[in-house]
């Protein structure tokens, strides 16, 4: 077990989270940090410097959004946040509020220890100058420099929009992106509201590169949130 | 909306409190509908009577007026009484007593009738109103023992509900304190083979927990109308492909045929209750079909809606179940494929919740050759947008 791994802030006012989360965290090699009030959470994201904050929502003393907001101003590590089915506008607003990603209670210690992993990976930043310039993951291959898409083995046409959207998520590969953010990037911010281009655009990139797209492996939906591009 | 999907207020109650309010109504009628209707009998009385006078004798005649004053009294309250008898006498003295067509009376026994007729108008009036009282009172009574009975019928179906609610709590918890008291008692004797035996225990049981409680928290939102509808225009793949992601596991032995046609239009629903139904109805089809049987999800566009199914080819639903199946707690009888404390009897409630929540319904189709058929509609109320086509071009535009 490494002692000098990355250290993890838990945020969470329940013990008994913390104690099924701790052990498991700590069992892979992070060292953990744990915070119980917003306050502890902001003293500890100052004094400690933690590589990633994992923060949930519900906590008792005060608004768990606007401690996104808070924590925010202290440290650029990347908060997942910890929230309940039904409560996706908070997830929204979190992700808005600067939240890099978030995972629904309940949830397993494998899909929590994934997200970790991918918020702890740099964004790559310059779309010009993309570090690995082929993508592959569920038998599709997106070749970046020469931008050409591959189905197995078969070259599949994308309209340029498809493309767009395609490599933005590409980019973010991992993480949540909120419709929101998709609108914005692929058609501009006069389109953030019109979650239906996205909706309909999503769909017909999936009946190109999806092997079933009613269940897709790629492109997943975030219910009322965004989408994430799976890539492991 | 509450009272028809979810009948915790048996239909019973509702009728018994619609009864009292009929009552009341009754006792209400404005009084001049009583004056016209006792002053238009008196005179049907009198030209029936005259037409027929020939054969009929003065007695006859104070008779049939009689009968006219006791019919007013028996429907209509003191006053029109008094108006039927009055119009009575006059009418009888002025048509059919000598001298005629004057309010004369030669004969002094008439005087006497005359003095009946009103004192049987009088009395009759009384009579009849106290028995309406009467009635009105026993009616009341009736429709308070009516909503007492019902209390106390709700009361036990609740002490049933509670029963079977907290055993179908206690059962994943004993699995999981069992087989997490063996784990963590167990020093070096267990065998990794039964150790990830018992951790799966843990994990299959809780996983069946909080399917539970999210059905209890999603039906509690639906009664209570905290349930807001976020509506967006989507395509229901999208939906249907969370749903079936998330059931990845309880679809294992099912193979899945999805058959949606690409001209289906989008359509304007709640994205996260679209997925709930889904998940609904399709953890149903996958508990009462046996395994390796196929699960197939199909949807087609009619006048007004896209209409959605999802088949299995288990046992069926029988016809006397067919609408019993969307009440809350309702576990089929017939069902010889899922022992009834599998599930907690309110996934398909639920999905009658938010379908009607979206202005569309939800039934079993009828007449399957095999198999049980869910349907539901979801209502185009208005045009979906349309978007502007975007050229194919196979040489992709630059990144910007």
């Amino acid at each position: 077990m490494a002692v000098n791994g990355p250290i993890v802030l838990l945020v969470e006012d329940e013990v008994e989270m913390r104690r099924a989360l701790g052990p498991s965290l700590r069992s892979h090699g992070y060292q953990l940090v744990e915070a119980g009030t917003g306050r502890e959470a902001l003293a500890q994201a100052a004094g400690r410097n933690p590589a990633v904050i994992l923060l949930d929502l519900g906590l008792p003393d005060g608004d768990g959004l606007a401690l996104v907001g808070e924590l925010r101003k202290v440290t650029q590590a990347p908060i997942i946040v910890i929230s309940a089915r039904g409560q996706e506008r908070d997830k929204v607003a979190a992700l808005d509020l600067g939240a890099s990603d978030y995972i629904t209670k309940p949830f397993g210690v494998v899909e929590l220890q994934a997200r970790i992993r991918v918020a702890l990976r740099p964004l790559s930043s310059a779309p010009a100058a993309v570090p690995e310039p082929v993508f592959t993951a569920a038998g599709v291959r997106v070749d970046l420099e020469h931008r050409q898409v591959f189905r197995g083995q078969e070259e599949v046409h994308l309209t340029p929009t498809e493309y767009r959207l395609l490599t933005v998520l590409i980019r973010h590969r991992g993480r949540v992106l909120t419709h929101r953010q998709l609108l914005e990037a692929v058609w501009g911010p006069n389109y953030a509201e019109q979650t239906h281009y996205l909706r309909v655009y999503m769909g017909q990139l999936r009946h190109k590169l999806e092997a079933d797209p009613a269940r897709p492996r790629l492109l997943i939906t975030e219910p009322a949130v965004g989408y994430r591009l799976r890539d492991e | 909306m509450k009272s028809i999907y979810f009948p915790d207020t048996p239909p019973a109650l509702a009728s018994g409190v619609g009864n009292s309010g009929e009552t009341l109504r009754t006792g209400a009628r404005p009084a001049r509908t009583g004056y016209l209707a006792a002053a238009a009998l008196m005179l049907a009385t009198a030209g029936a009577t005259l037409a027929v006078r020939s054969v009929l004798n003065p007695t006859d005649v104070a008779m049939l007026f009689l009968l006219g004053v006791v019919v007013v009294a028996s429907k209509y309250p003191q006053g029109p009484s008094l108006l039927a008898s009055a119009l009575s006498i006059l009418l009888f003295d002025f048509l059919f007593i000598p001298p005629y067509y004057r309010f004369s009376v030669h004969d002094a026994g008439y005087l006497l009738t005359f003095g009946m007729m009103l004192v049987i108008a009088v009395v009759m009036g009384r009579l009849t109103s106290r028995l309406r009282e009467q009635a009105d009172a026993a009616r009341e009574l009736a429709a308070r023992h009516e909503t007492a009975r019902v209390a106390v019928a709700s009361e036990r179906l609740r002490t049933a509900l509670l029963s079977s609610l907290s055993h179908d709590l206690r059962t994943p918890l004993g699995a999981i304190e069992g087989a997490a008291s063996t784990l963590a008692g167990a020093e070096e004797d267990l065998s990794p083979a039964v150790r990830k035996e018992l951790a799966e225990t843990v994990l299959e049981q809780s996983r069946r927990m909080s399917r539970l409680v999210s059905n209890l928290l999603e039906m509690m939102r639906l009664e209570t109308g905290a349930l807001a509808v976020r509506r967006s225009w989507q395509p229901l793949e999208e939906s249907l492909g969370v749903a079936l992601l998330r059931l990845e596991h309880t679809l294992r032995d099912h193979p899945v045929e999805v058959r949606l046609p690409p001209e289906l239009p989008l359509v304007s629903v709640d994205e996260v209750l679209l997925e709930q139904v889904f998940v609904n109805l399709l953890e149903n089809a996958a508990k009462h079909s046996p395994a390796g049987t196929a699960v197939r999800i199909s949807a087609w566009r009619d006048a007004e809606s896209v209409i959605v199914e999802v088949a299995d080819e288990g046992p069926g639903i029988p016809a006397d179940e067919a609408e019993a199946v969307f009440h809350k707690f309702y576990r089929g009888t017939s069902s010889a494929s899922a022992p009834p404390s599998e599930g907690s009897g309110l996934g398909l409630a639920i999905c009658r919740g938010i379908v009607s929540a979206h202005g569309g319904r939800i039934w079993v189709e009828a007449g399957q050759a095999r198999g049980a058929a869910l349907r539901f509609t979801i209502p185009m109320t208005s045009a979906p947008p349309v978007l502007p086509e975007e050229s194919m071009d196979t040489s992709v535009a630059p990144w910007p």
